[in-house]
């Protein structure tokens, strides 16, 4: 994987096939890993937090609420907004993979850091739970959120693009400018920008503003 | 030596010898060198940096009782850096060759299907471990029990519920113990040599060479 | 004909459901029972209660073909070709046939450049391909895919589509959590907590939800 660019405070995302490095790239770029060759600069981040498509891998906790702790979250709000109220005293592990993933973002998106990256954070959620991660996601005013993802259909509010091809990251650019570079678009987006409508950004709300146009 | 049966086979003896005693490891050791230490990596020392100190405090432990504790050391050390070498010398299916090869293609096939599917979780275990450490780095467990137990249960509980999925994908597949397999075999220029000097240090560790001496004079 | 009756297994709870041949999306909330259904169906699992035939017969005695969640970290064998040939070696079939279906497979699928490489090297859409060819090389008459599309991008879910339409296999059932994938297909059951709360057409069951997160975006569009 070869890799050079800047990225800006804003949410961007990352987009590629399963297995291309973006699990390796978004290591490297959380500063737990280093590279082969060239350097990555870290400017003005003073926190960090890489978030693996893998929940499980995160787990410390011997009991839900223990869980909850580790990430200094209260599990109260916690378990009630992933819907897993009163189940604060089971074992993550007896959690389904969806569940799990509920529980681990739930405790990471309130975090305040400068720079934010998830790898997969779609993986293992039904679209329900897709979009309303993408609404904590797209409301995200704080740092550099860096999402690896080879979502399909359903994005936050994004501000710059990159995609993984051929083993190199590609900056696509800004959004909007940018979608009409992007090879991994959904076929809705590209056929709204054959169609001279391009949307403003890559919401579901974004797509049904721009599909409404005349 | 591309011929995964000649290098069991060497593996085999050259271990035996190196057991046996001091002279048998020396003779082991040797052959190594000569074989295998070109291609040894600094992936290779650390391979086997974690074995050697344990075996070195087993050493350490039978030194201080007595017993001849640098004899151990040196003979194990010996064996770990052999396993290295076959280890190192993998390749994809030949497990599954040699089981069918030696004992056909019931138990034989069932053996190396279990040696395939080890292989195969080994390199999961690796890959997802890295994972882990950097997820529980990032809670700030980096060393000691706090960064291992959590680790060690994340690890078996992937582990198990894999071998649930891969219950699954055999029962699917129509597994009911066996199955066909022609094993296929390179045997490289070197091979047949290296193992026949590894069959000579064998020798020469288990035979009575100074009974053979006095018998010459 | 695929006929569920009065299947109790779990949280599942099917009175009468028939599928007919094509490609059927399970689509529902994670929970839903989506994965226990289709495990059931793939003869993996059996039911408490209840029967489960296909054309008639049960699934353990039916040709099956399943891609599993994350069939990249599911495969049994180091070598592409071993891989892909399972299915035919564990039915103790003859070698030369074997070496030929695995080389027409792997010509089918595109990957026959993949055939001497190691599995833990190729990329993750490579890994699925090399589980969906395992699925597809016994010939069968069910094909399982169990949300295996949410691990591909845009193009490989596509190519990944096409191979499976083109393979001519009557039944045809995956779980998704793409609802524009899911529009696709011939017919669509809608669960809910282990139940069949809606099934039929594209058309029947996302009109009945069309207020909800399931409904196709490219659906929406179309104006």
């Amino acid at each position: 994987m070869a890799a050079e660019g800047s990225f800006l405070p804003g949410v961007h995302i990352v987009s590629g096939d399963v297995g291309s490095g973006k699990s390796t790239l978004a290591t490297a770029l959380a500063g737990m890993m280093q590279p082969a060759g060239g350097t990555i600069t870290r400017d003005g981040i003073g926190s960090q937090m890489l978030s693996f498509q893998f929940p499980e891998y995160h787990i410390t906790g011997l009991t839900v609420g223990e869980e909850c702790r580790s990430w200094s979250r209260d599990p109260g709000p916690v378990l009630r907004e992933c819907r897993l109220a009163g189940r604060g005293g089971v074992s993550p592990f007896a959690l389904s993979r969806g569940e799990l993933k509920r529980l681990h973002l739930a405790c990471v998106l309130p975090g305040r850091y400068d720079l934010l990256v998830l790898d997969e954070p779609f993986s293992s959620l039904d679209v329900e739970e897709k979009e309303r991660i993408c609404r904590e996601i797209s409301v995200r005013k704080h740092g550099i959120t860096i999402i690896f993802t080879h979502e399909q259909a359903i994005f936050p509010k994004t501000d710059f693009l990159w995609e993984i091809s051929g083993g190199n990251l590609r900056y696509r650019g800004k959004v909007p400018d940018a979608l009409t570079g992007w090879e991994h678009a959904p076929q809705v987006i590209k056929n709204l920008i054959a169609s001279g409508r391009c949307p403003g950004n890559i919401t579901k709300m974004d797509i049904l503003e721009a599909a409404c146009r005349t | 030596m591309q011929d995964v049966r000649l290098r069991i086979a060497s593996a085999a003896v050259l271990s035996a010898a190196a057991f046996s005693g001091l002279w048998g490891a020396a003779g082991a050791f040797t052959w190594w060198v000569v074989m295998c230490s070109p291609g040894v990596t600094r992936g290779t020392l650390r391979r086997i940096a974690a074995p050697f100190a344990l075996v070195s405090v087993f050493g350490a432990v039978i030194w201080f009782t007595g017993g001849p504790g640098f004899s151990y050391v040196a003979r194990m050390g010996v064996i770990l850096l052999v396993g290295s070498w076959v280890y190192d010398e993998y390749r994809p299916g030949e497990f599954l060759d040699l089981s069918v090869w030696l004992l056909g293609d019931g138990i034989g096939f069932d053996l190396g299907l279990v040696a395939e599917m080890g292989m195969q979780c080994l390199e999961i275990l690796v890959a997802d471990f890295s994972r882990i450490r950097v997820a529980l780095a990032l809670k700030g467990k980096t060393r000691g029990l706090r960064a291992l137990v959590p680790a060690g249960f994340i690890l078996i509980h992937g582990t198990l519920a894999r071998a649930g999925d891969t219950a699954s994908a055999l029962a699917v597949r129509g597994y009911r113990g066996g199955g066909t397999l022609k094993p296929g075999f390179l045997t490289g220029r070197f091979d047949i040599p290296g193992f026949i000097s590894a069959l000579f240090v064998g020798i020469l560790a288990f035979a009575p060479v100074s009974e053979f001496f006095i018998l010459y004079r | 004909m695929i006929s569920i009756r009065d299947l109790r297994s779990g949280i599942l709870s099917i009175e009468d459901l028939g599928i007919a041949p094509g490609v059927t999306s399970v689509i529902g909330a994670n929970g839903s029972g989506k994965t226990s259904l289709l495990k059931i169906l793939a003869g993996i699992s059996n039911p408490e209660a209840g029967t489960v035939l296909v054309d008639g017969i049960p699934p353990r005695d039916c040709e099956i073909g399943w891609l599993g969640g994350f069939p990249d970290r599911n495969l049994l064998f180091s070598r592409v070709t071993d891989e892909i040939a399972s299915p035919l070696r564990f039915r103790h079939m003859p070698e030369g046939i074997i070496r030929k279906r695995v080389r027409d497979c792997m010509d089918m699928l595109g990957i026959s450049a993949l055939a001497e490489r190691r599995v833990q090297e190729l990329s993750g859409g490579e890994k699925v391909m090399v589980a969906l060819g395992a699925a597809l090389i016994a010939g069968p008459g069910l094909l399982i895919l169990d949300e295996c599309d949410s691990h591909l991008d845009i193009s490989r879910a596509a190519e990944v589509e096409r191979l499976i339409r083109a393979s001519g296999i009557r039944y045809i059932m995956q779980s998704t959590q793409q609802m524009d994938a899911a529009a696709r297909s011939d017919s669509l059951v809608f669960m809910e907590n282990g139940r069949i709360a809606h099934a039929g057409t594209p058309e029947d069951v996302f009109g009945v939800l069309a207020d909800t997160a399931f409904y196709p975006l490219s659906w929406k569009c179309r104006l």
